[in-house]
């Protein structure tokens, strides 16, 4: 009866469209990512839970729980159904080829009110996700956007581990390609080379060699 | 006179000061651990019986002083060191100040240390005595100026390209680096020879053809006092990065029992050549072609001896310290020997390092907060670290060793694909998710292996983002459960009818929650996955 009872649960809930599972390098939450047509994209249901992957680009997720007198069936097109709802159904592997873990996180310093962390272990590989209420997340995004576009900017290239830069490979001015040799940096008694993760023009380097890093620190900021 | 130890002084941290303050234990031993400050409360430390503080956390100011080690052994009374493998375990040195403080050093004799850690005179005496060794070059190429290193450029076109350039005192993947263009020779030449400068204290570099497709087999060596060498049988470790191993396994497939006993005969001769007692391996590259080429002896405990023992039976750490002791080879190492050419079982370790697998490996640092390590049949873990430990980044990012047994090959693997899914750890990027790839790999499975596999098949983008989307879904749906407004399988009975409330579950950072987390995951997995799932 237990577990009959968890998969009653579990059920009354359903994917509607993700906003940005593509990415497409911007960022989420960076203007551009919604359509710039003056008919603006409706609000997810007041329930809805958007969950943002912080990779590189971001892959969110919306998820909008079925009323509680729903049947559960699926593609029943109650709720944000259509193709879009059935996404990330056709992207999920198995449900058996791995043990997904959901881990608390502290909070960040910064760290709205309403936003929660918590860390996704899917396959071994380690995520750590944004939740927050997918209205809230879309007001947000769209005050941002009223407020001027950013742009995508200068993106900073931080040390991911603490170490020495043993060499740098490039100069302000260089212009660099995705993967990118920047410079190489030694920890854990190896040398591991720093790679661009874009394209771009170096407009700083703020490091030399033979300097020591700590984790996050600034090495170089390309265009 | 044989000496009759008491208390071992383990010199190392981690799994393998574990594994060997384990096998002391198992042995009626005393051990005594050491640590820097940042392993102060570290696994082998409260494993052992005994406890040193060597220095601060970077391995200079503790693993690797030799006289900060002696001093500890001193302070314990211990009259025998076991170095483990890295840090001190292969320098002649420190073996020699051992010997001359009174306390056994629990490897090779340091003449034997210094002769194999030359890897040129290594290779020089393994010509001498029949072995082949890789093509390539005998003495130290000239590397004070670049028109010097140009020099080298004739014997490079003999050795053939593309190839490597290797540091005589190299070791652990450092010191070395491919070269496939004539230009690029004498500039890596000087480069390798800095860094070998800088890592060893010696600038000594050499040219070895680079094999193509070739796979690395090596040959576990046990010898004692008397002079008896043994082969224990081989271990194919082609599965690497960055010339570091990631997976071993034993026996080496697809080999008939000619070319072992072949391989293990010439192990057998370098180790002769150098009088090894104790415990080394030979390492080879086995050519596409069925060539057995020489590489390079390692003086020490391997990371992967585990998988030999799985095979054999004998237990190398125990057998270390009998040596030590000053016994000759025991009838089980003997019997292992004697039928080593046709192993039964076959055993399949994995390295799990805190890296990052997307990320060229790169080593990453954290605090661990979930560690569930599998069982069951046919599994051991050699950890050195659990839950709550921090992965710091002063030391080698190995975090536990992985090993499974069975009665072949493809048993073995589909006990590593059931051993990797229970293994459960959080906090932490860690190699699992190439490991789980490794072993739904159908090349693998094939036993088409060569050092060159990772590089040629490894492609994790894709992988990481399906796993990102799907975590992105795990994570909506999690947060749901606590707001779909019906009782969570463990929710608190107030969580109920709760239904329109748009909010988040609060506190998720606080201990019930994290307890919540679990029970859902235990329960409510598949039940959740099931809406789409269909």
């Amino acid at each position: 009866m237990e577990r009959h009872e968890a998969r009653t649960a579990m059920e009354p809930m359903k994917p509607v469209e993700p906003p940005g599972a593509q990415g497409d390098g911007a960022g989420a939450g960076t203007p551009g990512r919604f359509p710039e047509s003056p008919a603006r994209a409706p609000l997810p249901s007041p329930e809805a839970i958007r969950a943002t992957v912080e990779t590189e680009p971001p892959v969110s997720t919306d998820l909008e729980p079925y009323p509680p007198d729903s049947t559960g069936a699926v593609g029943d097109g109650a709720v944000g159904g259509g193709e879009e709802a059935a996404r990330p159904v056709g992207e999920r592997p198995g449900a058996d080829d791995g043990d997904p873990l959901v881990l608390p996180l502290p909070a960040v310093a910064g760290q709205p009110p309403g936003v929660e962390r918590v860390e996704v272990v899917v396959d071994g590989w380690r995520f750590e996700v944004r939740l927050e209420p997918a209205r809230r997340a879309v007001l947000r995004e769209r005050a941002r956007r009223s407020a001027g576009p950013s742009a995508s900017g200068p993106r900073v290239v931080r040390a991911p581990l603490p170490g020495r830069i043993v060499r740098v490979f490039v100069a302000p001015g260089d212009e660099v390609e995705t993967g990118t040799r920047l410079c190489s940096l030694e920890a854990m008694k190896m040398e591991n080379e720093i790679l661009a993760p874009a394209p771009g023009t170096i407009e700083r380097v703020g490091v030399e060699a033979g300097a020591r890093v700590e984790q996050g620190d600034d090495l170089v900021v390309i265009g | 006179m044989r000496p009759q130890l008491r208390r071992v002084l383990v010199a190392n941290r981690g799994e393998i000061a574990l594994r060997i303050i384990r096998a002391c234990r198992e042995l009626g031993l005393e051990s005594v651990a050491v640590y820097s400050d940042a392993d102060r409360d570290a696994r082998h430390v409260r494993a052992a019986d005994f406890a040193e503080r060597l220095g601060p956390a970077p391995a200079a100011d503790s693993y690797l002083r030799a006289d900060a080690v002696l001093d500890a052994a001193r302070r314990a009374g211990a009259d025998a060191i076991h170095p483990g493998y890295g840090f001190l375990s292969e320098r002649a040195p420190f073996a020699a100040a051992c010997e001359a403080a009174g306390i056994v050093f629990v490897g090779p004799a340091a003449e034997t240390l210094a002769g194999l850690g030359d890897k040129l005179a290594a290779r020089r005496a393994a010509r001498d005595v029949g072995v082949p060794i890789v093509p390539g070059t005998l003495e130290p190429a000239p590397v004070s100026s670049l028109e010097s290193a140009a020099s080298v450029l004739d014997l490079a076109d003999d050795v053939g390209w593309p190839l490597m350039v290797k540091a005589s005192a190299g070791g652990g993947g450092r010191g070395m680096r491919r070269v496939d263009r004539r230009e690029d020779l004498a500039g890596a030449l000087i480069a390798a020879s800095r860094e070998a400068e800088a890592a060893f204290g010696d600038g000594a570099v050499y040219l070895e053809r680079y094999v193509e497709g070739a796979r690395h087999v090596e040959v576990q060596l046990l010898g004692d006092a008397e002079g008896t060498i043994v082969a224990l049988g081989e271990r194919d470790c082609s599965i690497q990065r960055r010339h570091q191993k990631l997976v071993e396994e034993a026996p080496a497939p697809g080999l008939d029992e000619d070319a072992r006993r072949r391989i293990h005969e010439l192990g057998v001769a370098v180790a002769q050549a150098f009088g090894l007692r104790n415990a080394a391996t030979a390492e080879f590259l086995l050519a596409p072609d069925g060539n057995v080429w020489f590489l390079e002896v390692n003086t020490r405990l391997q990371v992967e001896h585990g998988v030999t023992e799985l095979v054999t039976g004998v237990d190398i750490v125990h057998e270390q310290l009998r040596i030590a002791e000053g016994l000759s080879l025991s009838s089980v190492v003997r019997e292992a020997a004697a039928r080593a050419a046709s192993p039964r079982g076959h055993a399949i370790e994995v390295r799990v390092s805190a890296e990052d697998p997307a990320n060229a490996f790169l080593p990453v640092s954290g605090r661990i907060t979930r560690w569930r390590e599998p069982g069951g049949p046919g599994v051991r873990l050699d950890a050195g670290v659990e839950e709550g430990s921090e992965v710091a980044t002063h030391y080698d990012p190995l975090l536990a060793k992985l090993l499974v047994v069975a009665t072949d090959r493809p048993t073995a693997l589909a006990r590593l694909r059931r051993a990797l899914a229970e293994f459960e750890i959080g906090g932490v990027q860690t190699t699992l998710p190439f490991h789980r790839w490794l072993a739904e790999d159908p090349a693998f499975a094939g036993a088409r292996l060569s050092t060159s596999f990772v590089a040629e098949r490894w492609e994790p983008g894709p992988l990481r983002g399906q796993a990102a989307r799907r975590a992105a879904l795990v994570a909506s749906t999690w947060a749901l459960a606590g707001t779909s407004g019906r009782r969570r399988p463990d929710g608190p009975a107030g969580s109920a009818g709760q239904a329109s409330l748009p909010t988040i579950r609060k506190g998720v950072g606080d201990a019930s929650e994290g307890h919540a987390a679990d029970v859902w995951r235990q329960e409510g997995r598949r039940e959740a996955t099931r809406p789409w799932g269909q």
